[in-house]
């Protein structure tokens, strides 16, 4: 007998509901306000400069584009792995990861120096250029993972999903991997010149992604008085471990493998040691909040089984994929590039001590202005 | 659903509204003043105005603004007749009140 | 119309001479050796030449910032533009800054100017996604401002960390030199001059470390075998910042 699964929408009309819109409006025009106070004044009112480039926006922009990568998690796991149970699930995690992904694009071209032109940016291409392919990976992703929701959504179309699904698949890793690319291949900057950026981004993408849609999904389904079995959230809460456990690993060899060339010394003695804000978040905000307290949470016998515990490990995932972001982005480049080895400036002149000056507390404008979530 | 439909439903009529709404701004010009732009101090030579006769300014302006900008740019063409210099001599000429013709606040 | 041409080239060879006669006075010979070949205003430019400079850091004295305040003067940045007022200092304009090293080991202390390295194999260009961040045919990097989107990716990917993000707006401006808000700039090593007369244009930094009698940066044409600067690079050498990265700077140094 085929299972008849039957869809019903949010009826939408509720104070709640209206609340809920209100409140993610206002932080959007927050957001709107703040993006035309800036691009009226010029960049100088957000702390950024010369050698900080991209700042707190990038941070937001970056996780947000990885996580809607990986909020297709479960669509996938439903057409692609055929795990039918997912099923249900598949429409609203295609939906959140279009939802996220707009956000990013959003954060991102708001942030550039003349987002005017980005008639520009969509006429003129360098093909040699990451960020080139990147435009094309975002907004290909986009269209995919739209057409992916009309043949779910659509019954005479149901029968193309698994097809869909899996170009959608194989275009999200190539999306991430790109995403990671960014970084991966600046051979000039110590903290970013490796490979493993690309498959960590990945990984990433899976964990961010699936911390930000266990927590819509179980906010949605009790807002809506929706019955949600437990079997579900315990099968997506391992997942969640698995793939914090996975980012965890990535991170390690990472810096293992700065650690075994002495060359890299000096970098990784600045991340793990000596980097002011950069360590202390580094060691308390992604390992320990970001990695080992989700995964004792998600793993302990009986925490584990609390929806509670699950939702404070999501967050928990959240923001330590924010200070891991942070970590990488502003960390990578607030680590002075190396010109002359084995000679230190004299002067400082330009080029000042960047320990303990954090962009992060120098702009508060910019940290209002670009937290916003996505329009979804 | 019913929503939906409303909204297609009174979709015409809304359009009309706001074509109405906005008829007077099309009418008045939006009450937007014109752009007031200074009148050229120096001449390019004796007997022109700019740097090609007015006919030719006029119909290749946007030739002369983009691609002979390019030119210029990535190849390294500078005829004096088309460089930059002459646009500014003519458009923005010095001692004048208004300084930044694109940046004046109200 | 050939009045007119005749009066544009009256015009040009009076601004062409006159910086010849300048630059004779303030350093006689060093312009004397270019030889490179004279490219006409009007004829694109060709990979015949390569620009290049070679610095050498034994020369530049410590202390000494002419080249960074000719440079400013010649491209209207830093002190000499005040309309850039806003921003931090780690915020404005740098086309060109001197650096001062010191030997971990030996406690030798050596100054130099850094600016972009014009390299044979820009990472910048390799990164613009609008192409605004091109390299000409004669070796000479620039940003197209007209097409740049300001992503700043160009400047996460420089390893010399060489340019500018244009953090306000400005005025008065340059008309060989246009600057505006939300942009990346950087050395353009006087582009404007040698396109006037690339026989023997100077960079103005260049220029100023000659009259103040340092003469340690040569500018010329690298594949003009008979030029001063290749010259003085095949019989005495020279070194490349970050030469590990194999990108075969346009920008040579000696003593580092």
């Amino acid at each position: 007998m085929k299972p008849v699964m039957h869809y019903s929408e949010i009826e939408g009309r509720s104070t709640g509901y209206y609340g809920l819109l209100a409140f993610l409006g206002a932080i959007i025009a927050i957001a709107l306000a703040a993006t035309y106070h800036m691009e009226h004044s010029g960049h100088w009112v957000t702390g950024m400069n010369n050698q900080v480039v991209w700042g707190i926006p990038h941070v937001f922009a970056v996780f947000l584009i990885v996580a809607a990568s990986g909020a297709l998690n479960v669509a996938s796991i439903s057409s692609v792995f055929g795990k039918t149970a997912y099923k249900p699930l598949a429409r609203l995690s295609g939906l959140l990861a279009i939802a996220l992904l707009v956000g990013g694009l959003a954060v991102l071209v708001l942030d550039l120096g003349r987002p005017d032109r980005l008639i520009v940016a969509m006429t003129y291409y360098n093909f040699k250029s990451i960020f080139a392919w990147n435009i094309f990976l975002y907004t290909g992703f986009m269209v995919i993972v739209a057409v992916y929701l009309w043949m779910m959504m659509e019954r005479r179309m149901n029968q193309y999903s698994k097809q869909v699904g899996m170009v959608a698949f194989i275009w999200r890793l190539a999306l991430t991997t790109g995403t990671g690319s960014i970084f991966g291949f600046l051979v000039a900057r110590q903290a970013y010149d490796s490979a493993l950026l690309a498959p960590m981004f990945i990984v990433m993408s899976f964990s961010f992604g699936l911390a930000i849609f266990l927590l819509v999904l179980m906010a949605s389904y009790r807002w809506t008085e929706r019955p949600l079995g437990d079997a579900m959230v315990q099968r997506l809460k391992n997942l969640l471990g698995v793939f914090v456990a996975g980012v965890l690993y990535f991170v390690i060899v990472y810096h293992l493998t700065n650690l075994y060339s002495t060359r890299l010394h000096g970098v990784e003695r600045f991340f793990l040691l000596e980097g002011g804000i950069y360590t202390q978040l580094f060691w308390f905000g992604q390992i320990l909040i970001g990695s080992l307290v989700p995964l004792f949470l998600l793993y302990h016998p009986s925490l584990g089984k609390s929806r509670t515990m699950i939702g404070l490990a999501s967050v928990l995932v959240i923001l330590g994929g924010l200070v891991q972001m942070y970590v990488i982005l502003i960390g990578g480049q607030a680590y002075p590039l190396v010109l002359f080895p084995g000679k230190v400036p004299a002067n400082i002149s330009y080029r000042r001590p960047v320990r303990g000056q954090s962009p992060l507390l120098r702009c508060p404008n910019s940290l209002a202005g670009r937290s916003e979530p996505p329009p979804s | 659903m019913t929503r939906l439909y409303w909204f297609a439903r009174n979709l015409p009529a809304g359009i009309l509204i706001l074509v109405t709404l906005a008829l007077p701004l099309v009418v008045q010009g939006g009450g937007v003043p014109m752009p007031e732009v200074p009148k050229a101090q120096r001449h390019y030579s004796a007997d022109s105005e700019c740097v090609a006769p007015v006919a030719e300014m006029r119909k290749n302006h946007m030739e002369y603004i983009l691609h002979q900008r390019d030119e210029t740019m990535h190849r390294g063409i500078r005829t004096p007749q088309f460089a930059l210099e002459e646009c500014i001599n003519c458009h923005v000429p010095e001692n004048t009140e208004v300084r930044n013709q694109g940046g004046k606040e109200e | 119309m050939s009045e007119k041409q005749d009066n544009q080239l009256s015009r040009r060879e009076f601004l062409s001479g006159s910086t010849v006669a300048a630059g004779l006075a303030v350093a006689p010979g060093v312009f004397l050796t270019l030889t490179a070949q004279a490219k006409p205003a009007d004829q694109a430019v060709s990979s015949d030449n390569r620009w290049g400079m070679l610095i050498d850091s034994n020369k530049c004295a410590n202390g000494c910032t002419s080249c960074v305040s000719a440079c400013e003067q010649e491209n209207g940045w830093g002190s000499a533009n005040p309309t850039e007022n806003k921003s931090s200092p780690e915020q404005k304009a740098q086309w060109i800054r001197k650096v001062t090293l010191r030997d971990k080991e030996t406690g030798h202390v050596q100054s130099l100017p850094l600016m972009c390295q014009h390299c044979e194999h820009p990472p910048c260009v390799d990164v613009c996604p609008t192409g605004a961040s091109f390299k000409r045919a004669d070796g000479i990097v620039l940003v197209d401002k007209h097409i740049c989107i300001g992503c700043r990716y160009c400047m996460m990917a420089c390893p010399y960390k060489a340019r500018s993000f244009i953090h306000e707006d400005l005025q008065d401006q340059l008309p060989h030199a246009p600057r505006g808000k939300g942009t990346v700039e950087s050395c353009t090593l006087c582009v404007h001059r040698v396109d006037r007369d690339s026989d023997k244009a100077v960079p103005a930094c260049a220029e100023a470390c000659n009259s103040e009698g340092h003469k340690a940066m040569v500018f010329g044409d690298l594949k003009d075998p008979d030029s001063e600067i290749s010259r003085e690079l095949k019989n005495y050498g020279g070194e490349q910042i970050r030469a590990d990265l194999g990108l075969n700077t346009g920008i040579r140094y000696r003593g580092i």
